[in-house]
């Protein structure tokens, strides 16, 4: 009966085992403590608001994911099966460290530590923006295989801490909860570059690198962009043309590639041929 | 709900009663072959009741008595079912009855009896499956607890809540969730989702500051923007809702964002990645089509104006940002990924498109999120300090060591100031407060922060700084050795340049008129207070204190007395001797010169380190000086500038002995 209480599609419902019934009954309810917290925002919502509210997941390339402080996943969305193959449900209040490489775990720990500033210094940065390894049981082509035999898929993960200050709420005994700090991520899936389904535009080009970074291809495009021939960079490292301040974050990404496999940068200067940074 | 408990109740106690004839005689697997095929009976009829078989069985694992010694007898039943939702088929078998019944009790009797025997045949496989039942009893502990601590109807309550109470008050909370404010869950036009679409809205703010943009592909209409776009970018919705795209784009991103919008027509080129060979691959035709069918994926960056309000809160958090001032507009970078998606038209409600008689509109559906990592916002991780450095000076100010950062700030090497008074380069203005932040220093232990105070640069110029002091003093002999300071750029003015510029030839030529006041130094009729002097002054002051405290007993502890019986005729070489503390021949020289520049110094570059010889030497110069006129102190002035010139050593002295006439 719990079960056909959940706000779930009836064909799923139905299927759930007693502990995913509690799972979900559980992280549910902890969903609608946190969001219930938030500012209420009195928007009047138009048709179209209301329309459009359901293209917003589909817009994402990743899902959303909502992790208690020590790892449970709170909330998914369910475009995670469109990106990592598993299904909404099956993860929803597990803990995320089942589902993420191991040795990422100690990272996703430490992201998932909220760090309250004190009123003098400056409010603790809530922004998080690392990149993460989990099970994907998805292959290329398309279909889904058996947990067991996942791969691991390197995602890019943003987003911030929030808390949930239960100020406004007490409970009946009058005592006051400590507040609870979740984190919201949004997890997009780094494009590999074999596999592009968006068409690139203009602006983007292409190169290969062996793996100290020096070029042994690239793109004609870049000459329209940086103003290089291809071929004055080949063999010349990638390092030559980074702007000096974001060396440091460059290299860490450059780490980061070895341990994950996949990577994306921030935004970053490069050396154009004639001066100046793009 | 209880009809259905005891309705199982009632057929697991029909399954105890079966079994006790079976366990006492034959082995186990005659028992579990039983048990499987009246399982499976079960499971047939109880299909609808799944539901309530869930919560039947929450409530058992109260009980560890009981299943303990049930479980055990089930295993061998478990085995061979691997499917999903077992747990039911466990539950089956496990549900004697409810706990407030009596045929509980019996039911635990009769099964921890068959559980005992089947004991022995499944040894093997207990031990295990024991471990594996109790978790998975604990873990429903566990989450029941959870449960508990989520409803409030439940938290009142000290006691704890049978498990059924607790799912029963879940039930009722969930209804009432339901049927409350929420309302999203009225609409069930749309698969129900575990969230209801607005609060997905919510979490994609708080997760990424992000806004829903719809764009029309023909012209870039801005059909739609999801309410936070107001908190993103500073423009209220109103405003943008029906703007063409590209005014608020930064233009040289605007070909970017065509191309996303357009069609491949545009660019026959399609470029595609080969899987295979990862090079590019330039595709025909047919490839065309797709690119603006529904469900075509786009994902770009590009930059967008926002406007600054006055007052806004965003600005304080590091803005990912790669700023371009343009027209008083600032951009910043968004991620946009979407896709497209057509509508007919009649739906949209389009206003002035009179002429599109198109049934269809195909738009770009796009989410936009702030540009999550950029490394301009590292600069905090990238500590830059304000420029710092340090210097030493002795007792009486003059500079011992100068650090090389200092060029950058002061314009001076630190070959051109060693050996002159810091003084020398305070402002006017600023010279009362740090004469007294010099006596404090040298009385104390402890770092001194001074006032922001302005340095004259070699240029002429002022800079504001702003100083620690702190006295090093000699452990072994007590007495302060140093003056170490480090020095804060606090703001480059070079606003200031003119005043500043006045006020420094002011300085010069009025120094000798405009005398200031500094509280405890001897500033009577014809003392010239000159910028050298102040320090040394300051320093004897505290020799003076030493003086006092430990007693002469040597001529190296008082060359001060000696000297004065000479008076002003203080050959370095004396009082050089007199010290106990020698220094470095060339520094006498120095020492006495306490020459004031306005421009270029000596090249002397020996450093002293605040013996007291030199400011012995000081001491017995200044006070002869002291009781010259004025011009007699302007000549001694003129006198030390060439001294310092030509950096001499014995002949400065000649000159000196020159002096009482």
């Amino acid at each position: 009966e719990l079960a056909q209480q959940l706000p779930l599609p009836h064909s799923v419902s139905s299927s759930l085992d007693k502990a995913s019934i509690m799972r979900l009954t559980i992280s549910y309810l902890r969903m609608r403590k946190l969001l219930t917290s938030d500012e209420p925002v009195a928007e009047e919502e138009t048709e179209l608001d209301i329309q459009l509210n359901s293209s917003y997941l589909k817009a994402l390339d990743g899902f959303l994911i909502v992790l208690s402080e020590d790892g449970d996943i709170i909330y998914l969305s369910e475009n995670v099966n469109k990106c990592l193959g598993l299904a909404q449900f099956d993860l929803t209040g597990h803990s995320v460290f089942d589902f993420t490489h191991p040795c990422d775990q100690e990272e996703l720990r430490e992201m998932l530590i909220h760090r309250t500033g004190s009123k003098k210094t400056k409010e603790s940065n809530t922004e998080r923006s690392f990149f993460l390894r989990m099970k994907c049981t998805l292959t290329s082509r398309g279909r889904t295989v058996n947990v067991k035999s996942a791969t691991w898929k390197v995602l890019h993960c943003s987003g911030h801490v929030r808390v949930y200050d239960p100020h406004t709420e007490q409970t009946t005994n009058g005592l006051k909860e400590p507040p609870v700090p979740y984190l919201v991520l949004i997890c997009d899936p780094v494009p590999h570059p074999s596999n592009i389904e968006v068409p690139l535009d203009t602006k983007t080009f292409l190169s290969r690198h062996t793996m100290d970074m020096k070029f042994t291809y690239c793109d004609e495009r870049i000459t329209e962009l940086m103003g290089y021939d291809p071929e004055d960079l080949l063999n010349r490292s990638v390092y030559e043309y980074y702007h000096a301040l974001d060396s440091d974050h460059l290299t860490k990404t450059h780490h980061n590639l070895f341990v994950k496999g996949q990577v994306s940068t921030g935004q970053y200067r490069m050396l154009a041929k004639r001066g100046g940074f793009v | 709900m209880k009809s259905i408990i005891q309705h199982t109740g009632g057929f697991s106690l029909r399954l105890s009663l079966l079994f006790p004839i079976p366990t006492t005689t034959a082995g186990g697997s005659t028992c579990a072959a039983a048990l499987r095929s009246l399982q499976r009976a079960h499971r047939l009829q109880s299909v609808g009741m799944s539901a309530g078989d869930s919560e039947g069985t929450a409530d058992r694992p109260e009980e560890d008595e009981g299943p303990k010694q049930v479980g055990p007898s089930l295993p061998a039943v478990e085995l061979p079912r691997k499917r999903k939702g077992d747990v039911e088929e466990r539950s089956d078998a496990h549900v004697q009855s409810y706990r407030q019944s009596l045929d509980f009790q019996m039911e635990d009797d009769l099964s921890r009896s068959e559980g005992e025997d089947q004991q022995v045949k499944l040894k093997c496989f207990r031990e295990p499956h024991r471990q594996i039942e109790k978790r998975r009893r604990d873990k429903m502990n566990n989450l029941i607890d959870e449960l508990s601590a989520m409803i409030p109807a439940c938290q009142p309550l000290t006691r704890r809540l049978d498990k059924l109470t607790v799912l029963r008050k879940a039930v009722q909370h969930l209804k009432a969730l339901k049927a409350g404010p929420s309302g999203a869950f009225t609409d069930t036009n749309h698969k129900p989702s575990i969230l209801p679409q607005d609060d997905l809205r919510h979490l994609l703010l708080s997760a990424a500051d992000g806004f829903l943009l719809v764009v029309s592909c023909d012209r870039a209409k801005i059909v739609f923007l999801s309410e936070s776009v107001s908190k993103i970018l500073n423009f209220s919705r109103l405003e943008l809702t029906g703007q063409s795209l590209f005014d608020f784009i930064h233009p040289k991103d605007i070909n970017k964002v065509k191309e996303q919008l357009s069609s491949s027509e545009l660019h026959p080129r399609q470029r595609l990645i080969d899987a295979a060979t990862g090079s590019q691959v330039q595709a025909d035709s047919p490839v065309r089509a797709s690119n603006l069918s529904t469900g075509a994926r786009r994902a770009f960056f590009c930059r967008m104006k926002h406007s600054r309000l006055a007052g806004n809160h965003e600005e304080k958090r590091p803005m990912p940002n790669s700023f371009k001032k343009k027209d008083s507009y600032r951009y910043c970078t968004l991620h946009c990924t979407g896709y497209m998606r057509s509508w007919p038209s009649s739906q949209m409600g389009l206003e002035g498109e009179a002429e599109k008689e198109t049934s269809c509109l195909t738009c770009l559906v796009m989410v936009c999120r702030l540009h999550p990592h950029v490394s301009h916002h590292q600069p905090k991780d990238i500590t830059i300090k304000s420029t710092e450095f340090v210097t030493r000076c002795a007792l009486d100010g003059k500079f011992t060591f100068v650090d090389q950062q200092a060029t950058t700030v002061i314009g001076y090497l630190p070959q051109e100031v060693l050996g002159t008074s810091c003084y020398e380069y305070f402002h006017q203005d600023d010279l009362q407060h740090l004469a007294e932040t010099h006596r404090q220093v040298l009385r104390s232990k402890e770092k001194i922060e001074t006032q922001r105070y302005k340095f004259k640069t070699k240029h002429g110029s002022y800079v504001s700084l702003q100083s620690q002091w702190f006295s090093f003093t000699n452990p072994w002999t007590k007495e302060v050795e140093f003056i170490v300071s480090s020095n804060r750029v606090i703001s480059r003015g070079p606003g200031h340049t003119k005043d500043e510029e006045a006020g420094v030839s002011k300085a010069l030529q009025e120094d000798t008129k405009q005398i200031p006041i500094i509280p405890g130094l001897s500033s009577g009729l014809g003392t010239m207070i000159y910028a050298g002097s102040i320090g040394t002054q300051i320093a004897n002051e505290l020799i003076d204190s030493y003086r006092m405290n430990s007693s002469p007993s040597s001529g190296a502890s008082s060359p001060f007395g000696p000297a004065q019986e000479k008076g002003p005729l203080v050959s370095p070489q004396t009082s050089r001797s007199a010290s106990s503390r020698e220094d470095t021949a060339g520094s006498s020289s120095q020492s006495q010169s306490d020459s004031r520049t306005a421009e270029g110094m000596s090249s002397a570059t020996s450093e002293s380190t605040g013996e007291p010889s030199q400011l012995d030497l000081d001491n017995m110069v200044v006070p002869g000086l002291s009781s010259f006129s004025n011009d007699e102190a302007a000549m001694a002035v003129i006198l030390s500038l060439l001294e310092t010139d030509v950096n001499m050593g014995q002949s400065g002295q000649f000159e000196d002995l020159h002096w009482p006439f």
